[in-house]
């Protein structure tokens, strides 16, 4: 017989689907704001980059 | 150090209809409909998106994440989705879906999917995916 501290194994489903939608438009504003500076500054000629002279 | 070496990396982008995980096996996915591009008959055109990522992370963490669908002509985001992505080891490979629910284009031409994650406030684009939406010439 199964002792009362013995719990029985779990099989603990693998959580692969996630995410939440953001319809709040201050949130997605604010996304888009992040988003803006993030390109700004990937697009920084470097000091070697000839194509911004 | 750089926000984009702490946080997990973008192994596998993969734009579906549907993802479905298997019954017999853990961690096996079917993705369905995987595609490039769509062909709308008229605009906007409705279109349920999920996507598939296999994220990879060299340390242990919680890190939150971020994925966006833009249109690159009006660079604006028509669909934001949040999410965290949880590596409970070092050196640890991630499946992931999301769904994206039905998103509405409001024009044909390119969009764009981007996956950012942040750490200690900082975002770092860690990838990006194409998604062309072809007029149908049928009217």
């Amino acid at each position: 017989m199964r002792k009362k501290s013995q719990k029985p194994l779990q099989v603990v489903p693998f959580r692969f689907l996630v995410g939440e939608i953001v319809v709040d438009p201050a949130e997605i504003a604010a996304v888009e704001k992040m988003r803006n500076r993030l390109r700004i500054k990937k697009r920084k000629p470097r000091p070697n980059d000839r194509s911004a002279v | 150090m750089a926000t984009a070496a702490l946080t997990p990396r973008v192994r596998t982008l993969v734009i579906c209809d549907d993802v479905a995980a298997s019954l017999t096996e853990d961690r096996v996915f079917t993705l369905e409909g995987v595609r490039f591009e769509f062909v709308a008959s008229h605009f906007p055109f409705r279109a349920s998106v999920f996507v598939f990522l296999a994220l990879s992370s060299s340390r242990k963490g919680i890190f939150p994440g971020e994925i966006l669908l833009v249109n690159e002509q009006s660079e604006k985001v028509l669909r934001y989705v949040k999410f965290v992505a949880e590596f409970s080891g070092d050196n640890q490979l991630m499946p992931c879906a999301l769904d994206l629910g039905d998103c509405f284009f409001p024009n044909g031409g390119l969009y764009r999917l981007e996956v950012y994650f942040s750490v200690q406030g900082a975002n770092a684009l860690k990838g990006e995916h194409p998604l062309t939406i072809f007029a149908s010439e049928k009217e």
